[in-house]
Formats: structure tokens, C-alpha cells, sequence
């Protein structure tokens, strides 16, 4: 499981790097950066992807399938 | 359903003077007895109290639009024929009118004003430092935004004044004074327009020259949406962080132990200004029109309806937040919607942290132990879509 930030969406409210801090992070233009998720549970990421007001977050299993839709709700 | 809940909704008025002194009691009611609400009042309105549902209908701009002149502010405060942008355009116009001056709101662009906001706020406290009291919003938040705003538009901060003087006739006079609401909003408009027109001829780097020379799908703005991003980036921009910031002085004033650990730990205060915004949320309440007929929790809602959206009871919700009706300053994480969400999600939310964080860095820091008056001497807002005070003395030191 892992988290893709588009960066034409993202605004940098900041919310996924207080959702989960060890997965995203803010990089120097002040956007979100989604790093290393493994053994983070895949709800964090879930509950990250429905906080983000920009809807930039996709949270996708081993095979790039995305397990919900951009408000967060499972597919 | 009891029966007598919906009884009392048909008359329920968010700018009623007993729901705008405490809302809450009543928005614990409304989410967990009748979520969709019905009110007879402003030509008939419903009000959606849930987070969750709340939430959803802002990602749902498809259902409930704001792309009507007018819709975000119940009663529509002022009536207009231009569309203010990108408020009042919904996708996929939005996005491409929103992608213009993303960059000019950004986070960095933002953050680098910090010193200039700070030197503001020193001037601002120096020229009532001596004194034994001041108003905290009068001589404090009130000028601290309109002369922020000039600095993030790149304008002379000698204009501030003026602004204010527009801004606090147009949300002032709303409720109490349509006229002069009326003339403060036409003034604005022409002072906005003229600074456009001129900024064709005569570009330099500010705001309007941004927007007087952009392209959109190929072509210039017109003057009328040039009109839709200067008049909502001041209307938008001025009370709203005002109240963020007297709102947060006010609480602070009371909460000697918040206080203290903000002054001990400032790391905490980003956290802190979240949970006042979640807490006491600036915009309480904002309208959509229903574009589809749509049945949610039994209601009928018909396309036409006017639908109002409650950040400040959404904020408030049991379902979302553990203990809502406290505020816990390193609440985390903190799922407000204070700024909203989904398209329209606040493009200022960058400017108002800013501006709240360097306000409340310097008062602490200036006057750790500020005290609010009685409450017989503060002037809150009187309208139930706003929540912040008009007028809020303090004594500086204890």
C-alpha cells in the first residue's frame, strides 16, 4: 500500500503530515511530499486522503489499483 | 424524530440574538435530531449540522453549487450580478480560475511576508503599549488585517485604512444598516475596478497587475472577473481572520494554563491556532444552492433550494472530535473544516495562519497575562454566520 500526492492539486494545507507524519512530508515549495508507507496501516493513509480539503492524495495497493476515491471512500 | 424539534426549526434563524450568544446547545440539537433542518426564515433554507454531511456536500460541488452571485452569504448580503471568483464558479472554470493566482497564495508566497506582518503587529502594540487597556480588536486584529492584506497584494499599507472603514460597512451594515452596506460595497467596487484599469495601462508587481494581464483559456479577463477576484480577496480576507484572531485572545484571556504553556512551549502554537479555529470557528455558517433533488437523513432537498453548511457546528461534532466542547490546544490530529474543503476550500488559509500565529506571538510575547473585560463591555458579532467580536477591551497587564 502506498500514497501518490498530485502536485497540481495539493495547495500545502499540511493536513496529511499531521495525519501521518512518518509517511508525508512538506518539501522547500512548501507541497506535500508522500514518502515510504510500508508497515503503516493502510487506514492512516485512508483517514490522510479523506482529511486533504484539495482531494490530492491517492492511496494505491501493491498493483497501483486505488483503494478509494478521491473523498476517501473505499472503491 | 421527536415532534416538537421540528416544530421549533420551522422559525430557527441562525442570526437570532439567543442562538448567536451560545449556538452550540442548540447545533448539539440539530445534529442529532434532525441533521437536515428546514427554516421558513430568508425565503426558506436548510442546514446541514453534520460533520460528515458537511463535509460530503462540500466535495459535492456537482449537488451544491455556489455559482450563483450571492449564495454563500444567507441572507445574500449585497446583490450583485458578477460572479465573485473562483467563490462563485464551480469546476471545472473553477480550477482553471483558481490556478491564476494559486501561486500568489501559496504557502511560501505567504510565508515569506512573516517579517513584514511581524514589523505590523510591533507597530501596532507600540503605539498602545503605554496605555493600562486597548481594543484588542480595534487597534489590534482589525488594522493588523487590513494592513497585512496590502502587504500580500503588494499595496501601499496607507490604504488600509479605507478598506476597513468599506469592510466594516459592508459586514456591519448587513443586519443593521443595508444602506450603508450598500454604498460601502459599491465604493469598493469602484475603487477595485479603477485599480484594474489602471494596472492595464501601467502593470507593476502587485495583485492587479497579476490579474489585469492573465490569460484565461487564451484570452484577457474581463473587468467583470477581474471585479469577481478583487472584491471576494477583500471581503473574504478581512473579518474572517479578525475574528480568528480576537476569538483566540479572547480564550486565551480566560484560560490561564493554555496560556502559560503557549508562552513555555511555542512549538505548540501552530496546533493551538487550529483548535481555535476548530473551536471558535470565524465563518459559522456558509450557503450552497441544491442543484438536483436529493433526499438525505428523510428530508427532501429540491434543486433551487438554498442549503446552508455549518463549519461551526460540523466542528463541534461527537462523531468526529473527542471531547468537542473542549478545547485542547495540542488537539491531534485535528479534522476541522474551519477552512472548509473540497474545491472551494480556503485559497487564504496560508495568509490567516500567518497572520494569527505572528498576532498571537507578539501579544504573549508583549503581554503575557492581557485580560478581556467583563462581558457586559465586549461587543460580539452579532450575526450568526460570523463568530468573532466587533469590539473586545482588555486591560494589557493582569
Amino acid at each position: 500500500m502506498r500514497a501518490i500526492v498530485d502536485r497540481q492539486r495539493c495547495f500545502g494545507f499540511g493536513r496529511c503530515t499531521e495525519e501521518v507524519p512518518e509517511v508525508f512530508s512538506q518539501d522547500e515549495e512548501g507541497l506535500s511530499v508522500a514518502g515510504d508507507a510500508a508497515g503503516v496501516d493502510p487506514q492512516r493513509l485512508v483517514e490522510a486522503a479523506r482529511a486533504c480539503p484539495r482531494q490530492a492524495i491517492r492511496v494505491v495497493d501493491g498493483e497501483g489499483r486505488d483503494i478509494v476515491d478521491l473523498a476517501g471512500r473505499p472503491r | 424524530m421527536t415532534q416538537a424539534v421540528p416544530d421549533m426549526t420551522r422559525s430557527f434563524d441562525h442570526n437570532d440574538p439567543d442562538f448567536v450568544a451560545d449556538p452550540y446547545p442548540m447545533y448539539t440539537v440539530m445534529r442529532d435530531h434532525c441533521p437536515v433542518l428546514r427554516s421558513d426564515r430568508y425565503g426558506g433554507y436548510w442546514i446541514l449540522s453534520r460533520h460528515e454531511d458537511v463535509r460530503d456536500a462540500l466535495l459535492d460541488w456537482e449537488t451544491f453549487s455556489s455559482a450563483t452571485p450571492g449564495t454563500t452569504t444567507i441572507p445574500t448580503s449585497v446583490r450583485r450580478t458578477f460572479n465573485e471568483i473562483p467563490l462563485e464558479v464551480d469546476p471545472p472554470e473553477q480550477t482553471r480560475y483558481r490556478a491564476i493566482v494559486n501561486p500568489w497564495f501559496s504557502k511560501n508566497s505567504c510565508e515569506r511576508l512573516e517579517p513584514e506582518i511581524r514589523r505590523i503587529a510591533t507597530e501596532l502594540i507600540d503605539a498602545f503599549a503605554g496605555d493600562d487597556e486597548c481594543d484588542l480588536v480595534q487597534q489590534f486584529a482589525l488594522p493588523l488585517v487590513g494592513r497585512s492584506l496590502a502587504v500580500f497584494l503588494h499595496m501601499p499599507e496607507s490604504e488600509a485604512e479605507q478598506w476597513i472603514e468599506w469592510m466594516e460597512g459592508i459586514f456591519h451594515g448587513r443586519l443593521n444598516d443595508p444602506a450603508r452596506a450598500d454604498r460601502c460595497s459599491r465604493e469598493l467596487i469602484h475603487y477595485l475596478d479603477d485599480l484594474a484599469a489602471d494596472r492595464r495601462l501601467n502593470p507593476r508587481d502587485d495583485y492587479f497587475s497579476l490579474l489585469a494581464n492573465a490569460t484565461f483559456d487564451g484570452r484577457p479577463l474581463t473587468d467583470l472577473e477581474i471585479r469577481g477576484y478583487t472584491v471576494v480577496t477583500f471581503t473574504a480576507g478581512h473579518e474572517t481572520t479578525v475574528n480568528g484572531i480576537g476569538n483566540s485572545l479572547w480564550y486565551l484571556s480566560d484560560h490561564r494554563d493554555d496560556r502559560a504553556r503557549l508562552i513555555a512551549e511555542p512549538h505548540l502554537l501552530p496546533r493551538a491556532i487550529e483548535e481555535f479555529l476548530r473551536f471558535m470557528s470565524p465563518i459559522q455558517v456558509l450557503g450552497r444552492n441544491a442543484t438536483r433533488d436529493i433526499e438525505l437523513h428523510g428530508q427532501a432537498i429540491h434543486a433551487g433550494d438554498l442549503v446552508a453548511v455549518s463549519y461551526g457546528s460540523a466542528n463541534r461534532d461527537d462523531r468526529v472530535f473527542q471531547n468537542p466542547d473542549r478545547c485542547i490546544i495540542d488537539r491531534h490530529p485535528n479534522r476541522h473544516i474551519a477552512f472548509g474543503t473540497g474545491p472551494h476550500a480556503c485559497i487564504g488559509a496560508h495568509l490567516a495562519r500567518l497572520e494569527m500565529r505572528v498576532a498571537l506571538e507578539e501579544m504573549l510575547r508583549r503581554f503575557p497575562d492581557h485580560r478581556v473585560a467583563e462581558p457586559g463591555r465586549l461587543v460580539p458579532t452579532p450575526h450568526g454566520d460570523l463568530r468573532g467580536f466587533w469590539s473586545l477591551p482588555a486591560r494589557l497587564r493582569g
